[in-house]
């Protein structure tokens, strides 16, 4: 017998993210993610070329609506959704968990693997869509496709940024609340994000949505936006970061430490 | 073989990694709230073919779960070639596991599938694929190893499942239920394949709870009820054991105490009781004679006999039986306290006799 060496961090790490991205190439997530993508997209570009823009500066203002409304607002939430909250509670319910965990790949790289292949999707659909949008809005103005890349290029990162996040917010659901990890992470996503990030005042600051907006360099809006308190965009990317952080640790720490359903008699 | 008796063996110190594949289990018990699955398990498993045999919901499944590292024990603990097996991964290197559930990657080919567990073992990518080939084609899936999974026969998933579960030819190779849903074809495939990873020196311990799967592959068996190892040795004497206890033979019909009163004195029967007004249950230890005797009385006695059954005819009796003989009735379920007496031996396979395993080929 010739019992192969443990695996490295990295060997099993890319081998658990190659095997959930073929995974979800195979799944009806991708494609579901790829028309909802196309659906704001075409959205934000048709609002664009049916109002009346007086001037670039209008022009640019509506793109930035539309990239908040239809990425901030919307796909920043349903992408990382898609991808994230069923990354473990799907292998514990379709019984396939037992297939992973059995190997030598340790459970921190099965987890950080599974959360890498989510954002490998998520994060490179909501940029890619971002930048069509921008392209498409501002074909028509060779200056301002230029100068406004910059804005876009903000908020994309701010968008990414908060993709890993609810990311991580819905491996974690998923991974403790197996059986119920999708209302879970909806309910979180619903109230503690979109929800909050519409209440006035510093309540809005649990909000990593507003945030990330705060990031983007985007204008505050919901109820009695001019009392809520401005974020400086260095500690909003901090804060998301740290709180990405420490969701992911936590989920990580749930798969290593789980006996899932296995447990059950 | 040796087999620690409850309550003698001492706990595994430290974390040294055997280099001889073992199952070693001391004092092994797990709770699932206030429901008790596997009570004071104590073993030692070593190289060769083992059957787990028990009923449904015996802890069989536990068992394998405790040692494939998918669960961490309540008390006592488990070791797999010397390692704790629970987030181990130098233990988990040594380990190929083949669930009992049909729950598969059904988008995935079978060679991506087994590719991919490959992969998560250690391999490189081609290295990977090479052996998962290898394994396919082991198990007799060569031409449709390009097929996805979900469009399998029962009998093919069972043999992906099992491909994977020696695609890194394990040290220790745990299987649960393996020939579930098999054909005879299949089957023989799975026997031969098992039978291999044993003479290459592995621990196979596989689970089931008929009894004729076991004879098919190894003459060693572990019988486990209610949580407990309750007997273990070889297949023919859990035969015959099954043969000398007693067995139970209910006869319903019109006058139950004339029959019982014509039968009572027939060599082999041991008692009687009436179960209801109708029905009339002998205890023999010599089950065909008494039913011969019943219908020669039942014959001469004019009795309207509606039905003759025997209600322990089944190995499940046999586990029952066990667990009266060991005295274990007590401590078992939701209230269980810790049971102290020892598993019944049979025959050679005397706890700590160490015995050796004797795997057998595919001889059926």
């Amino acid at each position: 017998m010739s019992a192969p060496p443990v695996p490295s961090p990295g060997h099993a790490i890319g081998a658990v993210l190659r095997l959930q991205l073929r995974r979800f190439a195979r799944g009806k997530k991708l494609r579901l993610a790829l028309v909802a993508l196309a659906l704001v997209v075409v959205g934000v570009v048709t609002a664009r070329y049916l109002g009346e823009h007086p001037d670039a500066a209008a022009t640019a203002d509506a793109v930035r609506s539309g990239l908040r409304l239809g990425f901030l607002g919307l796909l920043v939430y349903l992408l990382p959704f898609l991808f994230a909250s069923g990354v473990i509670a799907e292998e514990v319910e379709g019984r396939t968990l037992s297939f992973l965990v059995a190997r030598p790949v340790g459970r921190w790289a099965l987890g950080t693997g599974k959360y890498l292949a989510a954002i490998a999707l998520a994060v490179p659909l909501l940029v890619a869509g971002m930048l069509v949008v921008h392209v498409a809005c501002f074909a028509t103005a060779p200056d301002a496709l230029v100068s406004e890349l910059p804005s876009t290029l903000r908020i994309a990162g701010a968008c990414a940024l908060l993709a890993c996040c609810y990311a991580a917010f819905c491996m974690l659901w998923g991974a403790v609340a197996v059986e119920a990890a999708g209302i879970v992470a909806t309910l979180h996503l619903a109230v503690l994000e979109f929800g909050i990030s519409l209440v006035p005042g510093p309540i809005r600051l649990l909000s990593m949505n507003y945030l990330a907006s705060q990031l983007a360099g985007m204008e505050k809006t919901g109820l009695f936006a001019d009392i809520t308190p401005d974020v400086p965009p260095l500690a909003a990317g901090l804060t998301l970061g740290a709180v990405t952080l420490t969701f992911f640790g936590l989920g990580l720490l749930a798969v290593a430490t789980s006996e899932f359903r296995f447990s059950r008699a | 073989m040796s087999a620690p008796t409850t309550g003698t063996a001492q706990p595994t110190a430290g974390a040294r990694e055997d280099a001889t594949p073992s199952i070693r289990a001391v004092r092994l018990s797990k709770w699932y709230g206030r429901v008790t699955a596997l009570q004071d398990v104590s073993l030692h498993l070593e190289p060769g073919i083992w059957g787990l045999l028990g009923p449904n919901g015996s802890g069989k499944t536990t068992f394998l779960r405790l040692v494939a590292g998918q669960l961490r024990p309540s008390l006592g603990e488990v070791r797999v070639c010397g390692l704790a097996p629970f987030g181990e991964v130098r233990a988990l290197r040594r380990i190929g596991l083949c669930p009992e559930a049909d729950a598969m990657y059904d988008d995935l080919t079978a060679l991506e599938f087994v590719a991919a567990m490959a992969e998560l073992s250690g391999y490189s990518r081609p290295a990977a694929k090479e052996r998962a080939e290898a394994a396919l084609d082991a198990f007799g899936l060569k031409k449709a190893m390009e097929r996805k999974v979900g469009g399998y026969s029962r009998g093919m998933r069972q043999r992906a499942k099992l491909a994977q579960s020696v695609v890194h030819e394990p040290d220790v190779l745990l299987l649960d239920e393996p020939l579930t849903g098999t054909d005879p074809t299949s089957r023989a495939v799975i026997l031969e394949q098992l039978a291999k990873r044993a003479a290459a020196g592995a621990v196979v311990l596989f689970s089931t709870h008929v009894l004729h799967e076991v004879e098919a592959l190894t003459e060693q068996v572990l019988l486990i009820a209610r949580g407990q190892v309750v007997a273990q040795g070889r297949v023919h004497e859990i035969r015959d054991l099954l043969e000398e206890h007693p067995h139970h033979v209910r006869v319903v019909c019109d006058r139950p105490r004339d029959l019982a009163a014509a039968v009572l004195g027939e060599p082999g029967v041991l008692g009687v009781r009436f179960p209801s007004a109708d029905a009339v249950e002998f205890e023999t230890r010599d089950p065909d004679r008494t039913y011969g005797a019943i219908a020669k009385k039942a014959v001469e006695g004019r009795f309207r006999v509606q039905s003759l059954t025997s209600p322990d005819a089944t190995l499940e009796a046999l586990f029952h039986y066990l667990v009266e003989r060991s005295g274990r009735m007590a401590g078992t379920g939701a209230d269980a306290a810790s049971g102290s007496a020892a598993p019944y031996a049979a025959g050679g396979l005397a706890p700590g006799s160490g015995a050796s395993p004797t795997p057998r080929g595919p001889s059926r």
